[in-house]
């Protein structure tokens, strides 16, 4: 270990807090006893869906498009879990399955 | 504790258990590859299980740990991890109505606000008859319960592990997929999908893969605050 007991303790410390304030700051400052503002609940219609693409890009915002294999087993993968949902709408099926071909295709194929 | 009942915290459990299985495979290659890098720094199965019951984001875990081999920085290791999760705090604003009633579960609802647990709870559907704090709640504790154990496993097993488990990290990739398809399904939210789509790929390319989400972040407040009488 590079830090002392105490200093990791302390390290744990400054993560917890700059992750806690980040999850508590809505929910206190909205705290429901005035009326959340407007724009404030129309953002909690549509920041969900928003969010969701978020995280969607961010989950592929390593893949190499003009390197390696271009993306190709991710593209193919996807597909598998967008095609199959569409047909079966049975979430452990096309995550199974997406998962399945991509780590065939990774081991194997590219 | 008043108005809460064992049996409907095991049904809850239950009701979760299926749509948290993606995540559990998801994180067995970060979860493990976590625990083997805090032992090369000297941090046994113990410790690397303290760092994720206490912080609980597995992001900002990772990148802590070259930040811990070069010394001691509290200050820098704050400010960091503040802004690495600051899209909790928008997690937060779209659960504001969702999570409005869910004592005494609404303390470690907000604690263990993490990317899965927000997805599911933004698209999962709690089951018919149980209120929906029991899903919530159950979904949160399974993946909350997950992580410290991969992360545990990981110190470990880490080093001798011989199945191959490239690609299985896809399985969270899958699984979002799937829960932004749940989201599509809604005609009234597809504008507000392809704002995160094409906001947030857009900063991807203009600001490269590090700095890209506080960007994108921004462009969207931007965007619904244009859009605020149409969208």
């Amino acid at each position: 270990m590079t830090l002392t007991v105490t200093q990791t303790l302390i390290t744990i410390a400054a993560i917890v807090l700059g992750t806690q304030i980040s999850r508590w700051l809505p929910f206190i400052a909205f705290s429901g006893k005035k009326e959340t503002p407007k724009f404030v609940q129309y953002l909690g219609r549509v920041l969900p869906p928003a969010l969701m693409g978020l995280i969607v890009v961010y989950c592929f915002k390593n893949v190499p498009i003009l390197t390696g294999s271009h993306g190709l087993p991710e593209l193919i993968a996807s597909a598998v879990v967008i095609l199959t949902y569409e047909w079966k709408e049975n979430l452990l099926l096309s995550v199974g399955g997406g998962t399945l071909v991509y780590m065939l295709l990774v081991q194997f194929v590219f | 504790m008043k108005n809460v009942s064992a049996e409907k915290i095991w049904l809850g459990i239950k009701a979760a258990f299926p749509v948290t299985i993606p995540i559990l495979f998801g994180w067995v290659f970060v979860g493990l590859t976590y625990g083997v890098l805090m032992s090369g720094l000297g941090y046994g199965p113990l410790w690397s299980m303290l760092f994720s019951l206490l912080c609980f984001c597995g992001g900002m875990q990772i990148a802590a740990i070259p930040m811990m081999a070069a010394g001691f920085d509290p200050l820098q290791m704050f400010i960091m991890s503040y802004f690495v999760n600051f899209r909790h705090t928008f997690y937060g604003v779209a659960l504001l109505e969702k999570y409005k009633d869910t004592a005494p579960f609404k303390p470690f609802l907000i604690y263990a606000l993490a990317d899965e647990p927000f997805s599911l709870a933004v698209s999962a559907k709690p089951p018919e008859g149980l209120e929906p704090k029991y899903f919530y709640f159950g979904m949160t504790f399974l993946t909350y319960l997950y992580w410290a154990a991969l992360t545990g496993l990981g110190s470990v097993l880490g080093g001798i592990i011989t199945f191959d488990t490239t690609g299985l990290d896809f399985a969270l990739n899958a699984l979002f997929i799937v829960l932004f398809l749940q989201q599509w399904k809604e005609k009234n939210n597809r504008p507000a999908c392809i704002v995160g789509i094409a906001v947030t790929l857009l900063s991807r390319i203009i600001f490269g893969s590090s700095v890209f989400l506080i960007p994108a972040l921004a462009g969207m407040l931007i965007i619904f605050w244009l859009g605020r009488n149409k969208l």
